[in-house]
């Protein structure tokens, strides 16, 4: 009785299967080498041979077989499933809330049962071999995503008032980050909140921290200038001298230079808290200043650029030529005694502070510049608007791009978060979120498009996975959140934000740790690998930190570029920048190992696989580029042609060769990297396909993506075989899912009523799709 | 000797003879680069100076007393064959790229081979440490198990169920596999009697 083995030999082995004479070869022959026949065997007729006796099973459940089993799927250890039965989960099924539909959903009482054979969470498949029972978790895991029905979902409770600006799920734990300053934690078994993180905010002008994050300095609006301890945040000094406002300051070392509306610069040792000079010359409001340790250079609402010696007290050079106020960004690249000032009468000036000249002038298109001015070599990039000009400072400054239109930008990053399975997001304030896979150093995708508002709302909120209720909610004296992220073991929470700072956080208490200063513009990236921290910023360096003594290790700069979003995998640093360079470093020698060009326009995310030296980018000029980072070559540009880019953070995910990126509004395609990037699967599409624009996608090892969409609905497909499997969610006609995170566990989904409606609620729902162990 | 399929090269004339014995003391003799392909001759040859052509022309046979006639002659035209193989990658087995040539051989080779023979070539190329054999008789062998039920693998192999009723539950309920398609004929199931009703869904 033998069925057709699955074999293409010539000769069937029927032949040679005779009962009378079989050995068996599995029990009989030395251990060693019946161990090379299970190799050649699937994990399926594995797992039938183990139920054939116990000598089989012992010999079937070789657990160095089922690792390479395992190793070959790229299934990894990941936690013990828990109940999820308590809390939140017990009653609140997202499924009863009106307007979400989630397609096959268990009841109650189905869910119950389900739940009850979690409690034996290691079962004795377990003990035999512990990655066979992880092999038919993971299966059973994915066939709860494929087929089987849902069996537990929630509805988050938090601030539904608000807007969250990031959102993520890690080691147990959901967090978001809302715009009024708090951050949200809760815990996933029982999907209650855990904790709520807050505090207090000044009314300062301008703040700093020291290098060494011993210092943390502001001025304000009362003429003061504060100096607190960065470790216990209690208040050092208050240097007292200025008559009006303290508007601009700029420390290094330990001395600090302070300008205020009063017409004078001090200069301050900020240990002693003793004021070393006096600056005066400007005849009216000192609105900017740089100090590079011995010159500091002001500019003043009397149109003058002054360059001083801070030793001194001297004044080397009055620079003139602007004919209205100079605005508040003031550049200084001392190494190259440069120096730009922007002002209101509508130029920016590039100046030579050695020789004390004007060597070019740069024509802006109206008054009133915003912050993002950077220089890079002798290309400097400016923001108005929402429009990027990019200029060549050399021949009297000609401006080379106007980066603006459809695909432009319109505002700053928010805020960010990190998922359990090391994925962070981050959201913009042009409504953009993202998202990232810190484990493997790679950008996941981009997640949805919303409406974010609320400069004055800087928080972050963590949810519980295990009850889906917050846990607590993250602020702190600190500006809008751009950036967050989890370290692996949970123990940190990181963030970037706009107010130049990294804020480190107990993963466990939402205590804040540290407060990270350097960078001298918004903090736009950050990529955590162990306790080692990569920020990225417009001021066009990178940093490294040790999170835990909240040390800066070393800082990246030259040629950089502003800092668009960065990834690292604990040695390299792969960094994106406004004007369309991708950069490798070297993060112990601080050095740059290589400059990939190709890109024409800003580099919006990138992905980063070490292993295979793989980097791909993606850029608003509509393309994608893979790279080999090593050699340094563009290997594919898998996009081509129109991209809609309603939501203009697209997600795009690497799985082996293949490669996930939504470029129109609707459709995914799916391309294989190798031979230059040749489509697979244009459209993932079809009758089945989503009806409005696609908010955010997701890939997940398995070779299941999941994607949501304005349409309201939440859809899986088959990435391999390029095929629609089935609906998850479906929400009523007015509200969309305006982002997803999935893990291999979880979905979570983000809804909001009405595209662009401030005042809708914001709601979470988690689904559930773990399986026990067997 | 009725050596190796009519298509096989002519291999000894440009190489060295290596005297081999067997368990019932019948000498064979295999090409230099044959027998280097066993671990174990490889060996002997290190240990006994035989790393020369005039000391292997002058040396004595070398007993392998765990290993057949038959499986002896079986062993010699399957080195003789992979001769000019390249090193079998153990670890990177995904690098063993064989030609569709070598592969018919080998598969014709395999066919030709009872339960019983195919026993003891693969513990005769385990003691001679023949990795490519070894893998191939691995693979045989895993063939002839794949995609079969439990049962018929217990009445093949006359394997005797040892396991107790509730254990056999249990491992029932291990298999993902089983539990999907369960579920999946129960979901048609469904289907087809919700398609036998009037259709009254939204």
């Amino acid at each position: 009785m033998s069925d057709n083995p699955e074999s293409s030999k010539t000769q069937p082995e029927e032949d040679i299967i005779d009962p009378l004479f079989q050995k068996d070869f599995l029990s009989q022959l030395p251990q060693e080498v019946a161990s090379r026949i299970i190799v050649y065997l699937t994990p399926c007729d594995l797992t039938v041979c183990a139920g054939v006796s116990r000598t089989w099973q012992r010999i079937c459940e070789d657990d160095r077989t089922w690792r390479q089993k395992c190793l070959e799927k790229g299934y990894v250890k990941f936690d013990a499933p828990s109940f999820r039965f308590l809390g939140s989960w017990a009653t609140n099924r997202a499924n009863e809330q009106v307007g979400i539909k989630i397609f096959s959903h268990m009841n109650l009482q189905e869910a119950h049962q389900n739940r009850r054979e979690r409690e034996i969470t290691y079962g004795q498949c377990y003990e035999r071999s512990p990655w066979k029972s992880l092999y038919l978790r993971k299966k059973r895991i994915i066939s709860n995503w494929l087929s089987r029905a849902i069996q537990s979902s929630t509805v988050l409770k938090g601030r539904g008032d608000e807007h969250i600006s990031c959102l993520q799920i890690h080691s147990g734990h959901i967090i978001a980050g809302y715009h009024s300053k708090t951050l949200w934690v809760w815990n996933v078994d029982d999907a209650e909140p855990a904790f709520t993180l807050t505090g207090h905010i000044g009314m300062f002008w301008t703040s700093q921290m020291s290098d060494d994050g011993k210092y943390i300095v502001g001025g304000a609006n009362d003429g003061m200038v504060r100096v607190w301890c960065g470790q216990t945040r209690a208040q050092r000094h208050v240097l007292q001298g200025h008559t009006s406002e303290v508007y601009c300051m700029s420390l290094h070392g330990t001395t600090l230079v302070s300008g205020s509306h009063d017409q004078t610069l001090r200069v301050w040792d900020i240990v002693d808290g003793k004021c070393l000079h006096i600056l005066t010359g400007h005849m009216a409001e000192v609105c900017c200043v740089q100090f590079d340790g011995i010159r500091v250079v002001s500019g003043a609402d009397d149109f003058t650029v002054k360059v001083w010696n801070v030793h001194t007290g001297e004044c080397l050079h009055t620079l003139t030529g602007h004919t209205k106020p100079v605005s508040k960004p003031l550049l200084f690249e001392p190494e190259r005694d440069l120096v730009v000032s922007g002002s209101h009468d509508g130029t920016l000036r590039v100046w030579d502070v050695q020789r004390g000249t004007c060597i070019a002038i740069l024509l802006s298109p109206g008054r009133g510049w915003g912050s993002g001015m950077q220089l890079r070599g002798n290309i400097l990039a400016c923001y108005y608007d929402s429009d990027i000009f990019v200029w060549d400072i050399r021949d009297g400054g000609s401006c080379i791009h106007r980066l603006q239109g459809v695909n432009g930008h319109t505002s700053y990053i928010t805020s960010s978060q990190l998922l359990e399975s090391g994925l962070l997001v981050t959201a913009s304030y042009d409504g953009w979120v993202k998202l990232w896979d810190v484990d493997k150093g790679t950008f996941v995708r981009d997640l949805s498009g919303r409406i974010v508002i609320g400069y004055h709302d800087n928080t972050l909120r963590i949810w519980n996975v295990d009850d889906a209720q917050p846990v607590f909610t993250l602020t702190g004296q600190m500006g809008v959140v751009k950036t967050s992220q989890v370290s692996d073991d949970g123990k940190y929470i990181v963030s970037g934000l706009i107010d130049r700072t990294v804020r480190v956080w107990c993963g466990q208490t939402g205590v804040q740790r540290h407060v990270l200063q350097g960078h001298a513009s918004m903090v736009n990236c950050i990529s955590l690998h162990g306790t080692t921290l990569v920020s990225g910023s417009y001021d066009q360096t990178l940093r490294v930190w040790d999170i835990i003594d909240g040390k800066c290790l070393q800082i990246l700069t030259g040629d950089l570029g502003m800092v668009r979003c960065v990834q690292f995998d604990g040695i390299r640093v792969v960094s994106g920048a406004l004007d369309g360079t991708v950069k490798v470093w070297n993060v112990q020698t601080g050095e740059c190992l290589q400059t990939l060009t190709g890109h024409t326009r800003r580099v919006d995310s990138l992905l980063f696989e070490p292993e295979r030296d793989l980097v791909v980018s993606r850029s608003l000029d509509k393309t994608i580029r893979v790279w080999d980072i090593r050699g340094g070559t563009c290997i594919a540009i898998p996009i081509s042609g129109e991209s809609v880019y309603r939501y203009r953070h697209y997600g795009m995910q690497l799985r082996g060769n293949s490669l996930v990126a939504c470029y129109t509004g609707s459709d995914v395609g799916v391309w294989d990297i190798r031979d230059g990037g040749s489509c697979i699967h244009v459209h993932l599409q079809g009758v089945n396909g989503h009806a409005l624009n696609i908010t955010s996608l997701q890939l997940l090892d398995s070779g299941l993506l999941i994607t949501s969409s304005e349409d309201g609905s939440v859809k899986l497909w088959d990435v391999d075989k390029g095929i629609f499997v089935r609906d998850l969610v479906r929400l009523q006609a007015g509200s969309w899912i305006s982002h997803l995170e999935a893990t291999e566990t979880f979905l979570l989904c983000e809804i909001e009523s009405e595209p662009g409606n401030r005042t809708e609620n914001t709601e979470l729902i988690l689904i559930d799709f773990d399986a026990s162990y067997p | 000797m009725a050596d190796g399929p009519s298509g096989a090269k002519k291999c000894r004339d440009d190489d060295v003879l290596f005297r081999v014995k067997s368990k019932e003391d019948r000498e064979y003799t295999l090409s230099k680069k044959a027998a280097q392909l066993s671990g174990t001759i490889h060996h002997y040859s290190e240990n006994y100076g035989l790393d020369n052509d005039e000391a292997i022309m002058k040396m004595e046979p070398m007993s392998l007393l765990e290993v057949s006639s038959e499986s002896l002659h079986h062993i010699i035209r399957w080195c003789e064959q992979h001769r000019n193989c390249p090193i079998w990658e153990e670890e990177k087995w995904w690098q063993n790229e064989r030609d569709a040539e070598l592969t018919k051989w080998e598969d014709e080779f395999m066919a030709e081979m009872t339960s019983e023979t195919l026993y003891n070539l693969f513990l005769a190329a385990n003691f001679l440490d023949i990795k490519c054999l070894l893998d191939k008789c691995a693979q045989s062998v895993a063939d002839m198990i794949k995609g079969k039920s439990v049962d018929e693998i217990r009445e093949i192999w006359m394997l005797e169920n040892d396991f107790t009723p509730e254990e056999e539950e249990k491992i029932k309920n291990e298999n993902p596999w089983e539990a999907i398609l369960r579920y999946q004929e129960q979901l048609e199931k469904e289907k087809e009697e919700q398609a036998s009703q009037p259709a009254a869904s939204s």
